[in-house]
């Protein structure tokens, strides 16, 4: 029954990463050095018209390091909804951001590394 | 079909040996990480692992033993998940492996073996088959695009002629987005080796006529693994699993390099200090 599993899973993992976009490096699929999985993000004030990059603090960056770990593993259903949170409490006067999540794999058609971008737009009506 | 792979014969010294063997691979693997990132949960993981093997020397609780193994691992994957590599992904189920079968009975020994055998088949067969399916092993797109990271960069150098290495690093260093390929023939027979060879040795492996052909093969990916990708504590778990493959007068000789090996690791790194990483 274990054996069953740890031989069927690598397949369903290789499903996971092309329907999800999850890190192919982990979660046991045994597809580690196939494919660069970086994951690339990109905080945006949008309260007035003209959108500026939100810088981030240790506590923001921490949280960031773990969106992107569970974004590897959960895949594009995975929304930074913590982090948004954790960005409006440093951000008192910011009430509408933009996280932009851009997800770099190769792409073996072209042979080129390509970057995947899905933007969460939070307001802070909605997120507090 | 779990008996298919179960040796003829399975000695309870050998084994206990060898579960000895892979509980000091633990050990070494959390006491490296913690003397390399000083995290002090890794070192309650590397003090789990010689409880466990500090109870097994007695022989009324070595199935105990094997019990808090699996308990330590399990903890290992609950505090660690989802960051867990697929390097311990293995060592979680080897440890229930042997947690859940009784190893003072034969019977049950000949099938732990057989278990263990089958795992090894299947992570050699799948870490193949992934490549293929991701197919960015046939024009050697991943390897190109590790033309920068020191591991690599050496090994590249020696198997493509110079312009082409040049062209690729620079594609690389601008942030270019590719394309990233080979060109020249020794390149693509490299990377085609790569997942051809993964898969080909587990198949050896799984036939009895060619066992000695897969453990070779096996032992000739772990070389290359080390030299270039330097997976040490990997390659490490390859000699131990690969163990189970030979007769028993090669086997234990294996166990011992494997053991020697990871306390040159830990011996190194404690003389070396935090600063300097030189396992995976």
């Amino acid at each position: 029954m274990i054996l069953e599993a740890v031989a069927l899973w690598p397949l369903v993992h290789f499903g996971l990463t092309r329907s999800l976009d999850t890190n192919p490096w982990k979660l046991f699929g045994f597809a580690m050095y196939c494919t660069p999985y970086d994951v690339q993000l990109e905080i945006w004030d949008k309260s007035s018209g003209l959108p500026r990059v939100v810088q981030s603090n240790e506590r923001t960056a921490k949280l960031a390091y773990d969106y992107e770990t569970g974004r590897g593993a959960f895949g594009s259903s995975y929304a930074p909804s913590k982090l948004a949170s954790a960005f409006f409490e440093d951000n008192r006067t910011m009430t509408e951001l933009a996280i932009d999540v851009g997800i770099q794999k190769l792409d073996p058609q072209t042979h080129k590394l390509t970057i995947n971008r899905t933007t969460y737009h939070f307001s802070r009506n909605e997120d507090q | 079909m779990l008996t298919y792979l179960a040796p003829d014969e399975a000695k309870r010294g050998f084994a206990q040996l060898w579960w000895r063997a892979f509980a000091f691979h633990l050990f070494a693997r959390d006491f490296l990480a913690y003397l390399h990132r000083d995290a002090p949960m890794r070192l309650v993981l590397a003090g789990l692992v010689v409880f466990a093997l500090a109870v097994s020397l007695h022989r009324a609780y070595q199935q105990e033993a094997r019990w808090i193994l699996a308990a330590a691992v399990s903890l290992k994957l609950w505090l660690m998940f989802p960051e867990n590599s697929n390097h311990f992904f293995v060592e979680f189920v080897v440890a229930w492996l042997c947690a859940l079968a009784k190893v003072s009975r034969t019977d049950q020994r000949r099938t732990l073996i057989a278990a263990l055998r089958w795992l090894l088949v299947i992570v050699f067969f799948h870490s193949g088959l992934q490549k293929l399916l991701h197919g960015t092993y046939f024009h050697g797109t991943f390897l190109a695009t590790r033309i920068t990271e020191a591991r690599f960069a050496w090994f590249l150098a020696l198997i493509l002629p110079h312009e082409e290495f040049v062209a690729i690093q620079r594609l690389m260093q601008v942030g270019a987005s590719g394309p990233f390929m080979f060109r020249s023939w020794p390149a693509l027979l490299v990377s085609n080796a790569i997942y051809l060879g993964e898969m080909s040795a587990a198949v050896l492996l799984a036939l009895p006529r060619t066992r000695t052909f897969g453990v070779l093969s096996l032992l000739g990916i772990c070389l290359a693994i080390e030299v270039v990708a330097r997976e040490a504590l990997f390659g490490l778990l390859v000699l131990h699993l690969s163990a189970l493959f030979m007769s028993p007068r090669f086997a234990r000789r294996a166990v011992y390099v494997g053991l020697l090996g990871e306390a040159g690791l830990v011996v190194a790194q404690m003389h070396l200090g935090g600063t300097v990483r030189f396992f995976n």
